[in-house]
């Protein structure tokens, strides 16, 4: 015999169909409507290059020099060179035009230029550089055998301007028939100096993450313009593995305490046992520091800056653990570099290890804060 | 190829270790790590720790270079890392 429950159990079938299963939480949809961020996902081995210009993904037990932003999709964007190719290679370079531009690039972005040569008359080697003024040249220099047909490098602009193209076909005499510079979107995180990146590691739980080693590895987003809003949310995986005080986990700029509309992230904080979150506008007042977390722990940290709201929020492992109130000023959040592991890339270094970073402006709410923790948590295993 | 080094080397020996690790793809950008033997400014020594290439590492020929983890060379030669304010 059916009972009542049966009954509407089966006429809401019959109205409005089965209810959908549900849809597993994905960062993704903090960016959705374009709210500008940084989602950086080590668990992702196909967004990470061992080298900050090359395309080489990394294995376990290498070093990292770039992490692709998955916050804006990864699909790159349409082709912006603008030069005519074909370029003749000899043994005077790029005869046709010497030191073409291919494109204005913007300061804070990436791009994938893929070089194709065809009609190969030599056997030696053709040097590549692409150039922009800032641009940090060990990164963007490369050579590659004249045997190779299609070759891709990653170029990351410091500053506005042109990217110009240059080869030189020393013992070669060769055709480049093709360059395309597509954007990247979002805002890559990478390192030009070999001996300061990150190492890709997993542990016992086989969950993939950056090792910072507390002396000199970080990275660096060029920058981020965080400009629109007042408020910033930060989500970070750590394990901190060593009881020094400031270490950096994140910073946005090359120093909080002089710019206004940044904030900094450490673990440990100012305590050994701490962590700790720092967020302003334009009086640098923002400050939440929790104690009771001794190293080594690993954590889900979640920093929550309001400027207009006076609120500096400092989560862990799902749950509020300190605020400060104090008045943070006026303004927005700041247009500036972000910089991972390290303050500035030059000091207070992070002993520890990063299983996933996300960072996000504009207004968050309860629900999707919750709904990150729980998924970084996923790739943490901190609770 | 790649090798694992830690290379630490005396602060009057820096800016010429810098120039030379310049010269090497990925060498831009090393030795800005301050140690000491107290921890306190002024550093007496440099220090970078990771993968650099084997053709970098022989070209630093006044260095202390190990296969180390960095904070055991730094303890064989008794530094610490300058403690900076925040």
């Amino acid at each position: 015999m059916l009972g009542m429950t049966d009954l509407s159990l089966s006429l809401r079938s019959r109205l409005v169909g089965p209810a959908a299963p549900a849809v597993p939480y994905d960062p993704s949809s903090l960016f959705a409507a374009g709210e500008t961020g940084v989602w950086y996902d080590p668990s992702d081995l196909a967004m990470m290059s061992q080298q900050a210009g090359f395309t080489q993904a990394p294995a376990v037990g290498s070093p990292v020099g770039m992490i692709r932003d998955k916050s804006q999709g990864t699909a790159f964007g349409a082709n912006i060179n603008t030069a005519t190719v074909p370029f003749d290679v000899s043994n005077d370079g790029v005869t046709n035009t010497p030191s073409p531009t291919l494109c204005q690039v913007q300061a804070g972005k990436s791009y994938r230029v893929v070089v194709t040569i065809s009609d190969v008359r030599g056997s030696g080697t053709v040097g590549m550089s692409f150039n922009v003024a800032g641009h940090w040249s060990n990164m963007v220099s490369a050579g590659f055998t004249s045997q190779v047909t299609s070759t891709t490098r990653y170029v990351h602009a410091l500053v506005d301007g042109a990217l110009t193209f240059t080869a030189d076909g020393a013992d070669v005499d060769n055709t480049i028939s093709a360059v395309t510079v597509e954007p990247m979107p979002g805002y890559q995180a990478f390192q030009g100096t070999a001996a300061s990146r990150p190492i890709l590691r997993q542990d016992a739980g086989n969950r993939y993450y950056l090792e910072f080693d507390g002396v000199d590895d970080g990275l660096m987003a060029a920058k981020i313009d965080f400009s629109a809003s007042d408020k910033i949310s930060v989500f970070a995986g750590v394990h901190k593995a060593t009881a020094t005080i400031n270490q950096c986990v994140a910073e946005l700029s090359a120093t909080r305490a002089s710019t206004p509309g940044a904030f900094t992230m450490f673990a440990p904080g100012g305590s050994a046992g701490s962590y700790q979150f720092l967020s302003r506008g334009s009086a640098d007042t923002g400050a939440a520091l929790a104690s009771g977390f001794a190293e080594p722990i690993t954590s889900v940290i979640s920093g929550i800056g309001d400027i207009a709201g006076d609120t500096c929020t400092l989560r862990v492992n799902g749950a509020q653990v300190a605020q400060g109130t104090a008045d943070q000023g006026t303004g927005n959040c700041a247009n500036q570099p972000l910089y991972v592991g390290r303050r500035a890339g030059a000091s207070l270094p992070l002993n520890g290890w990063l299983y996933s970073l996300i960072v996000r402006g504009t207004a968050i709410t309860a629900k999707q804060i919750t709904d990150t923790e729980t998924w970084v948590n996923g790739k943490t295993g901190a609770y | 190829m790649d090798v694992f080094r830690t290379v630490i080397i005396a602060a009057q020996h820096v800016q010429m270790a810098r120039d030379e690790a310049a010269k090497f793809e990925g060498g831009a950008g090393m030795f800005t790590t301050e140690l000491s033997p107290s921890g306190l400014a002024p550093a007496t020594a440099y220090i970078s720790s990771g993968y650099i290439s084997d053709a970098l590492a022989a070209a630093l020929s006044q260095a202390d270079i190990s296969e180390e983890p960095p904070f055991a060379a730094m303890a064989r030669l008794g530094l610490k890392l300058v403690q900076e304010t925040v």
